[in-house]
């Protein structure tokens, strides 16, 4: 095939499709009309029969043009990815013959973009993933708290949890559960471990719309005294201990000594508001209730409502607060100085992590822009010394347009570079902070890259290409090049202009630099709290004093839960315990 | 349809045409010229048709033009086979003389079919 002029050239010689036609047809009909008067027509006459062997010419014309401007279009399209393939080449070239240069810029990238792509991974996890329940927006969980502010988020005694249920009026259904895990001990088929297990009372499941992956989940009919002794596993535990086997439902195992029927199979990924448990096991509050002095002073429950079609949360907050009041009234002996208040479900679980997150997402955002302006300002310094290149490219006949355009499909090419490095450091540095972090964050929260992460990151490469690709792409549309030709030549030194774009240009990485390092001292700044300050309700409090009222609790749970044995080993030894004297620091001194 | 002077079907066209052009390089007219020529006048090209169908084969990758000049130093666009058009030519020729040989046989037949008899 013999070599094609570059399209644009190419086109200049090229006549408009409805000339090219008429050209074509005007020759047939003329060859025609010579062919009819070498038989011996006369020439009018010849030409009459030739248009007229033709046809219809005006639909012929119409049909060819059309015909021809088609075909011109894809040709056109054709050539532009032949050039783009010919560009990345030259750009994968070019990036191959600078390595330093090349490395530094895809780092940098990588870098930028890593962070990003990890903070959002965090960030999408934590704030953006609904929590593992139906219509989470709904679920309102409700403390109490010390009026003289020495307990924020501190628990309910039964005989409260009963008042609750009985007045409010702004929830459709109230769940009552215990406040955290409890260790059991477990034996399946293995031999026996310790594991967690969460005790869930009345109206669990239904308020938190929630249902079992296998076999039902724990009714309010399990809940009642002498109902048989019933448990629901974790989809991991399911997993783990009975190799996700269907014949797990109605297996019988062995929990602190008794034996339970497996009843169901939590969903993949559920995490109840209490923290992740390994069995669910349903709770009986009725033997506190009997007992008049634990009914009252035994605070260590919790209670979860989900709104009214018609109650709004600021509503529910208020009915909450008064009726607390009207409690700690009646019962002034165990609930004075005591109030009840309401918080969503998905601040109390996300906790103060939103504004920390957003802050740190910001930050991160940060980086990258500082990232693509450091690039943009080594790659403007770079054109400045290939200036002459470009002029002689230029005065060789090349395109402003198509240097332009070579020089945004080099930057493009370190960033999908930098882009696919920054999503490797992104999956890596994800690994890393599942191992670091994940005490911290929500416990429904599950760190991965997932695809919108990916498709956020791939944006934000092809943006960061464009925007440091244009800098240097314009100062190259702007040279005079007879001047540049003249001014570099070997040896000479730089010319005023060059000297002044260098000048705003290190100007620029100091202000910018200047700029990281106050964002990186905000960023430590804002995160300093969270060294100390541990968030979410599925932590145990970290004061002394509330991790053994905590211990305490789990003490009280099982001495509750003695009458259906759910383990009397356990509460022996805990009241055998060191700790178990602590016990009267979660009660109200009386 | 078979008159003497029959219309071309639009395929049959096609393939005269790849035909034509398996010789060489050559103008819309010479192309129809060559067609009667080779066909002893039998079958007549519609103009109306022909040039239609030069775009849409080039369309299609088959042939391709280019303008040169003729013998007479008169500006005319010829056109060439592409290899996927030489590839069209080999198919369309065979197909073209099992679908002809098909219709000669059951036309020349003199076994009459059995609710004849």
């Amino acid at each position: 095939m013999r070599p094609q002029l570059p399209w644009r050239r190419r086109r200049l010689f090229e006549q408009t499709p409805q000339a090219e036609v008429d050209d074509e047809i005007r020759f047939h009909v003329e060859e025609r009309i010579r062919e009819y008067i070498a038989r011996g027509m006369d020439p009018a006459a010849a030409r009459a029969a030739a248009l007229e062997r033709l046809g219809d010419l005006g639909s012929v014309r119409s049909e060819c043009t059309q015909l021809l401007a088609e075909d011109r279009v894809a040709e056109a399209r054709r050539d532009w990815f032949d050039d783009l393939r010919q560009d990345v080449r030259f750009g994968i070239r070019s990036a191959v013959r600078t390595p330093l240069f090349s490395l530094l810029a895809i780092s940098t990238l990588a870098l930028g973009i890593g962070a990003n792509a990890a903070v959002f991974g965090v960030v999408k996890s934590v704030l953006l993933n609904a929590l593992p329940f139906g219509d989470a927006d709904r679920l309102l969980r409700i403390y109490s708290r010390m009026e003289d502010g020495s307990m924020e988020r501190s628990s309910i005694s039964a005989g409260v949890t009963v008042d609750v249920r009985e007045r409010q009026r702004s929830f459709a259904q109230v769940a009552t559960f215990f406040q955290g895990v409890i260790d059991v001990t477990y034996a399946g088929d293995a031999t026996p471990r310790v594991v967690k297990a969460a005790l869930v009372g009345e109206g669990f499941f239904p308020t938190l719309r929630v249902s079992a992956a296998r076999g039902r989940t724990l009714t309010d009919a399990d809940t009642k005294t002498g109902a048989p002794n019933v448990a629901m596993l974790s989809w991991p535990a399911w997993q783990r201990e009975l190799g996700g086997s269907a014949s797990a439902i109605g297996k019988s195992v062995r929990i602190d000594g008794d034996s339970y029927e497996i009843v169901g199979v939590l969903p993949r990924g559920f995490v109840g508001p209490m923290g992740a448990a390994d069995i669910w096991l349903p709770l009986d509050i009725s033997p506190d209730l009997r007992d008049p002095v634990r009914a009252r002073k035994h605070h260590w429950l919790a209670i979860i409502g989900r709104l009214t079609p018609t109650a709004t949360r600021e509503l529910a907050e208020r009915e909450i607060a008064r009726l607390g009041a009207d409690i700690a009234h009646e019962h002034p002996e165990s609930q004075g100085g005591m109030a009840l208040w309401a918080i969503p479900l998905r601040n109390d679980m996300v906790g103060d992590t939103r504004t920390p997150l957003l802050v740190l997402m910001a930050s991160a955002g940060l980086v990258l822009v500082i990232a693509c302006a450091n690039l943009a300002g080594a790659l403007l310094s770079r054109s400045l010394s290939r200036r002459k290149e470009f002029a002689v490219r230029i005065a060789l006949g090349a395109g402003r347009g198509r240097l332009v355009r070579q020089l945004l499909t080099e930057s493009m090419v370190l960033a999908v570079a930098g882009g696919a490095a920054g999503l490797a450091l992104a999956t890596l540095g994800l690994r890393g902070l599942r191992h670091l972090a994940l005490p911290a964050l929500p416990a429904y929260a599950d760190l991965a890259l997932d695809p919108v992460a990916v498709l956020v990151t791939s944006a934000m490469t092809l943006v960061t290409g464009v925007a440091f690709g244009v800098a240097p792409a314009l100062s190259v549309g702007r040279g005079n090049t007879q001047g540049v030709l003249r001014d570099e030549t070997r040896g000479t030194s730089e010319s005023r202009p060059t000297r002044r774009l260098r000048g705003l240009l290190v100007a620029g990485q100091i202000a910018l630099c200047v700029s990281l390092l106050a964002g990186a001292g905000l960023l430590v700044r804002s995160l300093w709290p969270w060294r100390r300050h541990r968030w979410g309700s599925t932590l145990t409090p970290c004061s002394p004093s509330r991790s053994r009222c905590h211990r305490t609790h789990t003490t009280r749970l099982t001495c509750a839960r003695a009458s259906s044995s759910v383990s009397r080993s356990v509460c022996d030894r805990f009241l055998a315990s060191p700790v178990s004297p602590a016990r009267a620091s979660c009660h109200r001194p009386t | 349809m078979f008159a003497k002077e029959a219309g071309l079907l639009q395929g049959t066209l096609e393939l005269l045409v790849l035909k034509t052009l398996s010789w060489g390089p050559m103008h819309g007219y010479g192309i129809a010229s060559w067609i009667e020529t080779a066909t002893d006048d039998v079958l007549r090209v519609e103009e109306g048709s022909l040039y239609p169908a030069l775009y849409r084969m080039t369309r299609k990758g088959w042939i391709g033009g280019k303008w040169g000049t003729t013998e007479n130093n008169r500006r005319a666009k010829y056109y060439h086979l592409t290899s996927e058009g030489r590839r069209q030519f080999v198919e369309q020729t065979s197909g073209w003389q099992r679908f002809a040989s098909a219709v000669n046989q059951a036309v020349a037949s003199t076994r009459a079919p059995s609710w004849a008899r």
